[in-house]
């Protein structure tokens, strides 16, 4: 929680193009202690990523021009961010997309409607203590 | 007068024919006539003139001419009217088989083609005169061979005595256009029961396939779309809910939580839509493994206890001890059960429901029992059918898709098993679910 200093202000990198779930996003995270950045699309999300080295990224994947898979494959190939674990939290719930972002590296793929901004917050909460 | 006619002449009456038009009356008049010229013979005290009583028998045969001549012209017009009227009827039942908008073919019970409408033409690029009374056979099919599959299968004169219909069967034909028809079959008896032979009713379904493809690409592209503003709407309440954008007062806060659950159904419901889209489009997958169904049914009772408390039912499991292990996609199987426990409490207003687990028969059964509302035959026949929903259902419970049973019955067939239903209007229902054992689906 938010007294619960032991989480020392991670830093979180949001890409979702969606204001109102940004919103939810940044509003419940800073809240629960997190130092949240937010970018609209992928490429402003990738020089967030690369100039502000962030701890985790959460990502969306029906990005406008970029989607979220070819972030991710671009974060890949990059040396200083392919190391920056990404949780993707996305509307797409095809097994083939789940798949796809996996296999792609992502730590966890949540679909949005499936879950509340608790639970989404305990899942990146887990991913932070596993992968950084 | 009247009621002495009908009284006499009660056939003459019932058929509307006047007295003069009636052959009895005329009997009897001609009776009537001999016995007095017999009477006036005996005892008019003389001898009777040969003359005086040749003209007395002119003169009854000439009255009894009249009659008859009468009686037969007027025969005569009513045959021809019932005739015109029969022709009337022939041309409008001809009239409206050649207007449907089905193709229909008329069959003598050796399958011989007595009748083909216009539509049955169209479809099957036949001319009726090119195809009257020929035998089927290989010869009839090398000149029309979209007749092959319409005439392949006619029923025997033993099965048409049986049964007035026939399951309907899907044919494709490839001429003139490559279609599917839905093929009804129904004997034709005459006023005295005798089969006369039968129809072959063709429906085509290539176009309702089409929607239904367009539908179901409609559904998923906004499926999808929906589910944008609903997961926002669901994060936006939960900050709001959760104090995060200030206090709210008691009121307030009411009201958020029932946007909440509202926005919750919504997106159950698109849920429900999409998956079903999925089924339809082939495109659900499947990860199988091992499963543990009993650990299922009590993860579910426990997750919904809150629900059943809230109508105050009860809800527990009968599970046989050492439940075999289950090859199947756990996930989905979940679904099934969570579907039916769900529709249970949904449809259940007082008393309780019971998950029982057991095999037999190399059969892993699963069974839902409820003390609800009940399915009457009708329901029940139609209860797996895709949108479909019972009457009472849809008072108690207005905002179902109708795809929840569809949905799952297409998962468990998929694991080569099988859903059914028993019950009893007013006294609740048994969903019923089977799985083969020892089989990798």
């Amino acid at each position: 929680m938010a007294e619960d200093s032991s989480t020392t202000k991670k830093r979180v990198l949001v890409i979702e193009d969606e204001s109102a779930l940004l919103f939810a996003l940044k509003a419940e995270l800073s809240h629960e202690g997190y130092s949240v950045d937010a970018a609209l699309s992928g490429e402003e999300g990738i020089n967030k990523a690369i100039t502000g080295m962030p701890d985790i990224i959460v990502l969306d994947l029906m990005l406008p021009e970029m989607s979220g898979f070819d972030v991710m494959e671009r974060l890949n190939a990059d040396e200083h961010t392919k190391n920056i674990p990404v949780l993707v939290v996305s509307n797409l719930a095809d097994t083939e997309h789940v798949e796809r972002g996996k296999k792609m590296g992502a730590v966890d793929y949540l679909v949005k409607t499936e879950h509340s901004l608790e639970k989404i917050t305990e899942l990146l909460k887990k991913a932070i203590e596993e992968h950084v | 007068m009247g009621k002495l006619y009908q009284r006499l002449f009660p056939e003459c009456a019932a058929n509307g024919l006047s007295p003069f038009e009636c052959p009895g009356v005329v009997f009897v008049f001609l009776g009537a006539v001999n016995i007095l010229i017999i009477l006036l013979t005996f005892f008019i005290g003389r001898q009777v003139a040969s003359d005086e009583l040749i003209l007395l028998i002119i003169f009854g045969l000439s009255i009894a001419i009249l009659l008859i001549s009468y009686n037969v012209s007027s025969g005569l017009r009513r045959i021809a009217m019932v005739r015109r009227e029969l022709e009337d009827e022939r041309k409008k039942i001809a009239t409206i088989v050649s207007q449907l908008s089905d193709g229909l073919l008329f069959l003598s019970q050796e399958c011989r083609i007595l009748l083909v409408n216009k539509r049955a033409e169209e479809l099957l690029g036949i001319q009726e005169r090119e195809v009257l009374g020929l035998p089927r056979g290989k010869n009839l099919y090398e000149t029309f061979p979209s007749l092959l599959p319409v005439l392949e299968w006619c029923p025997t004169p033993q099965e048409l005595k049986n049964a007035a219909e026939f399951e309907p069967v899907e044919i494709q034909v490839e001429h003139p256009a490559k279609r599917t028809l839905r093929v009804t079959t129904a004997g034709i008896r005459n006023a005295e029961g005798e089969i006369m032979g039968f129809t072959k009713t063709l429906h085509d379904t290539s176009k309702e396939k089409e929607l239904d493809e367009m539908k179901s690409e409609f559904l998923s592209v906004t499926s999808h779309q929906l589910r944008t503003p609903l997961s926002s709407l669901r994060w936006l309440l939960e900050l709001l809910r959760k104090g995060r954008l200030g206090e709210m007062t008691e009121e307030q806060m009411e009201v958020v939580k029932k946007m909440d659950d509202m926005n919750l159904r919504m997106i159950a419901l698109v849920e429900d839509l999409l998956g079903a889209t999925r089924v339809e489009q082939g495109q659900m997958q499947y990860e199988f493994g091992a499963c543990q169904i009993e650990n299922i049914i009590q993860q579910l009772i426990e997750d919904l206890q809150s629900q059943v408390a809230a109508k105050n039912l009860s809800l527990s499991a009968d599970l046989q001890d050492d439940l075999p292990e289950l090859n199947c996609d756990e996930k989905k199987i979940r679904l099934v059960v969570q579907n039916l426990v769900e529709n249970a409490i949904r449809y259940t207003t007082r008393g309780s429901i019971v998950v029982r687990a057991f095999s037999e028969n190399n059969q892993l059964i699963v069974e839902v029992q409820d003390t609800g509302i009940g399915l009457d035959d009708d329901e029940k026949r139609k209860i797996f059918m895709k949108f479909y929903r019972g009457k009472r259902a849809r008072q108690l419970e207005p905002e179902g898709t109708g795809l929840g049973l569809y949905l799952i019955q297409n998962i468990v067939r998929k694991h080569g098993g099988t859903l059914s239903v028993d019950s009893e209007r007013g006294k609740g229902s048994t969903f019923r679910v089977t799985f083969p054992l020892a089989s990798t689906s």
